[in-house]
């Protein structure tokens, strides 16, 4: 009998259960996958996520964070605090600073202006008239 | 009663005429956003990868500063019993402001995708107003690198003064 569906081209009830199974497999897949992405998406996540596409760091970059070498600094654990040990935390404190200073502007309004953009600023005489 | 009256439209009316300064758009403006609009977009696309840049190269400084200066400096303190109430203060203040700039981040950029997603081309008018809302929000970024830096000079200066009362 089941020999007989087969060579007619229709599935048994045991092929039809794997067809079942593999549906809601992909359905639970896709489910839990959107679910993640909108997570991922509302709570911001993706905003700090370098790695998405169109972000990743380019060559420059890379080459400049590995030349930080002042990350292996660590102030000694336990002793007694003398001012050597804070002139050489100053030391290392100062090169940070220095590294945050060195990057131009960070999030300053010019790039957003209307000049950058090549808008007018003529918002006044317009409502006069 | 009648005072009451005039006190109130007196308050709707500074409540709402800075909104309108602000968001109001010329003519000429959408004119100029809508001929514009792809340059403008590009622009915000490389805005967005720049700014997304610096944010993970502050953003690696400030968890430095925090983790390994901060706060092992007042464990060491409290341990050799230095008075460091000002410092343990800055470093909450420092731990508190990272956060507030990381959420401010998120805002930001959020409103920024939102910005690139209008059809500046269709309505200018929209992607204007938009692009002033955006433009609040990266101000408030801009203010949080400014607290987080002033922290950090306050740090020095303060480590500074326990070291002149040491010994040596």
């Amino acid at each position: 009998m089941s020999r007989r569906r087969i060579l007619k081209g229709k599935t048994t009830s045991g092929g039809r259960n794997l067809i079942i199974l593999g549906i809601v497999a992909v359905t639970i897949a896709v489910l839990t996958t959107c679910i993640s992405l909108i997570i991922y998406h509302n709570s911001g996540d993706i905003y700090l996520d370098r790695s998405r596409p169109g972000f990743l760091p380019d060559e420059q970059e890379i080459e400049e964070d590995s030349g930080n070498d002042n990350e292996e600094y660590s102030l000694p654990e336990g002793g007694i605090m003398t001012r050597s040990v804070l002139d050489e935390y100053l030391e290392h404190l100062k090169e940070e600073v220095k590294a945050i200073d060195a990057y131009d502007d960070p999030f300053g309004s010019s790039v957003l202006s209307d000049e950058y953009f090549g808008i007018p600023a003529e918002e006044k005489e317009d409502k006069e008239s | 009663m009648k005072k009451r009256g005039i006190y109130f439209y007196y308050i709707i009316i500074l409540l709402f005429c800075p909104v309108a300064s602000v968001y109001g758009v010329s003519k000429n403006q959408e004119i100029v956003i809508s001929d514009h609009c792809n340059a403008i977009k590009d622009d915000l696309s490389n805005l967005q990868k720049l700014d997304s840049r610096a944010r993970v190269y502050l953003g690696r400084y400030y968890e430095t500063i925090l983790s390994i200066y901060m706060t092992p400096l007042n464990v060491r303190l409290v341990e050799n019993n230095i008075s460091n109430v000002d410092l343990i203060e800055n470093q909450n203040k420092f731990a508190k402001y990272r956060s507030t700039f990381s959420e401010d981040f998120v805002a930001y950029q959020k409103d920024l995708e939102e910005l690139t997603m209008i059809d500046c081309k269709l309505e200018p008018k929209v992607f204007y107003e938009k692009l002033v809302k955006v433009r609040e929000k990266r101000k408030k970024v801009k203010q949080d690198t400014v607290e987080l830096r002033d922290l950090i000079s306050e740090q020095i200066v303060m480590v500074k003064k326990i070291r002149e009362e040491l010994h040596e």
